[in-house]
């Protein structure tokens, strides 16, 4: 598999498989980002085409031994705070359908339940908390590459992702005594 | 190190954010305290679902490279160099946009009510169109659960296996067949009614003339996978319910010969009610339903007492 330095190299020469490339690693870890941001699929999606319109775009001042991902992220979260408005503060809640219709049919009903608990319970923590375990994991990225995205240091990531576990724990127990009364 | 710096510190550590001395301090008192221990362990297993659900979700859609391509090539950017190579290696593809039609829905409800009064041409379109039809039926699924929608300009009723609704006259009647009931409201407890019956579709209808601001409105035309030309128009929007606000996000295609919607879907979510115990105690979850309308019929024949409100025998009457 080609590095990503290389990619961006082949990029930079007009090399459109090469592009199209870093968009199929990014595009499904950057759209489900983007969609606990946005809460819509269709938001998500029309951020996700332009995050990757602005980093080809920006690619000629990118620095080539710089990692990908935060730099990507980072756009893709910009460009979601510029166009914020009061009605996308719903986030994710709306998207339960799309995201069950997505799941692979072959998991096991348990970890179906399971992981429809989680995300149930992530909706309800606080954004910061969201976006902060978002992107560490399932991205897994680093408290640093986080804080850049985030505009926070790493300590306050570190606080925000300690903490959200925390309340998403106390969100499962919840709704595990609720389930088995 | 206490236990307090430890926990602390003890997802940095899970983590491998922590180095050198930090990480040998917590590594040490989790060796020797069982305590931290087993919160380590359990909070490392929360950590695993968590990464695994996360990673169980949404995925970008079917061909997005290629979307992102098409994107570049049709916004011309202020770099020369590179827009001048995009448009060499794009070629001359003919664009071509691949719309899901898994369904619209009870955007004959709900959508056109965010359409209607808007200064859009195509919602005034629209709202002429469905003016002069005289009649709409069509299916819908909503999670597993199939609806059936009956509506003309006066009346409408959506029946599921659970019941029935009738709106007409500025009133709902909502039968419950296994309570044998019927309940009869109107105004915001008509409201408080179907929400009381969960039945999202049925409160589309209802909430009509509560649209908080303004919808956002997008449309562009696309073609259909059976090569017909559609028009497809996306909202989304808020509305007021009993004081608590419900969101709406809806697409639809249009015909553009006729105006007339061709399908739809909408996803509409509420929050908890928080009027009343029994109703908290009823919606205390907040709610997200997905409904899906397929192949709407317009002005077809209406069969006779569809519409009838008669209370069958034996049934309770409720008004409220």
């Amino acid at each position: 598999m080609a590095s990503e330095r290389e990619l961006i190299g082949r990029c930079l020469s007009g090399d459109r498989a090469a592009f199209d490339e870093i968009v199929r690693r990014y595009q499904d870890s950057l759209f489900r980002h983007l969609l606990r941001l946005a809460g819509s699929h269709e938001q998500a999606e029309d951020l996700c085409q332009d995050a990757f319109v602005r980093f080809y775009r920006a690619l000629p001042s990118f620095d080539g031994t710089r990692a990908i991902a935060p730099f990507l992220f980072k756009i893709a979260t910009n460009l979601w705070r510029d166009g914020r408005r009061p009605r996308l503060t719903l986030v994710g809640e709306e998207e339960m359908e799309f995201l069950a219709a997505s799941r692979r049919p072959d998991q096991d009903i348990l970890d179906h339940l399971e992981r429809e608990a989680i995300l149930r319970a992530l909706r309800g923590l606080r954004p910061e908390y969201r976006e902060a375990l978002s992107l560490r994991y399932d991205q897994e990225l680093t408290y640093r590459e986080i804080g850049e995205i985030m505009e926070a240091s790493p300590g306050t990531v570190a606080t925000w992702l300690s903490r959200g576990l925390e309340a998403l724990r106390q969100a499962l127990e919840v709704c595990a005594k609720e389930a088995a009364r | 190190m206490t236990c307090g710096q430890a926990l602390e510190q003890i997802q940095a550590f899970g983590d491998g954010e922590l180095q050198g001395e930090g990480q040998a301090l917590v590594r040490d008192h989790l060796r020797a305290c069982a305590a931290c221990r087993r919160v380590y362990d359990a909070r490392r297993s929360l950590v695993q679902g968590l990464a695994a659900a996360l990673a169980s979700e949404a995925s970008a859609p079917p061909r997005f490279a290629q979307s992102v391509w098409q994107r570049i090539v049709a916004q011309p950017t202020s770099a020369p160099r590179t827009a001048a190579r995009v448009r060499a290696l794009a070629g001359r593809r003919p664009v071509r946009v691949a719309v899901s039609l898994a369904g619209l829905a009870a955007v004959v409800l709900a959508l056109t009510w965010m359409l209607f009064g808007r200064e859009l041409a195509l919602a005034k379109a629209i709202d002429q169109a469905m003016r002069q039809v005289k009649s709409a039926h069509f299916t819908a699924v909503e999670g597993e659960r199939k609806i059936e929608v009956w509506a003309t300009p006066e009346a409408e009723r959506v029946a599921s296996d659970d019941g029935w609704m009738i709106a007409k006259g500025g009133q709902a009647y909502l039968f419950d067949p296994r309570a044998r009931r019927v309940t009869i409201t109107k105004g915001p407890l008509a409201q408080l009614q179907l929400l009381r019956g969960l039945n999202v579709l049925m409160l589309s209808a209802r909430v009509r003339g509560q649209v908080m601001g303004e919808p956002t409105v997008a449309k562009e035309t696309v073609t259909l996978p059976d090569g017909r030309r559609a028009i497809r128009i996306t909202a989304s929007g808020k509305a007021k319910v009993l004081g608590e606000t419900c969101h709406f996000r809806g697409v639809m295609l249009v015909d553009p010969a006729t105006n007339l919607i061709m399908s739809g879907e909408v996803t509409e979510t509420m929050p908890p009610i928080t009027m009343g115990e029994e109703v908290r105690q009823r919606s205390r979850v907040a709610r997200t339903t997905h409904v899906k309308v397929d192949a709407i019929k317009y002005d077809v024949q209406v069969p006779k007492g569809i519409f009838d409100t008669t209370v069958p025998r034996g049934w309770t009457v409720v008004r409220q």
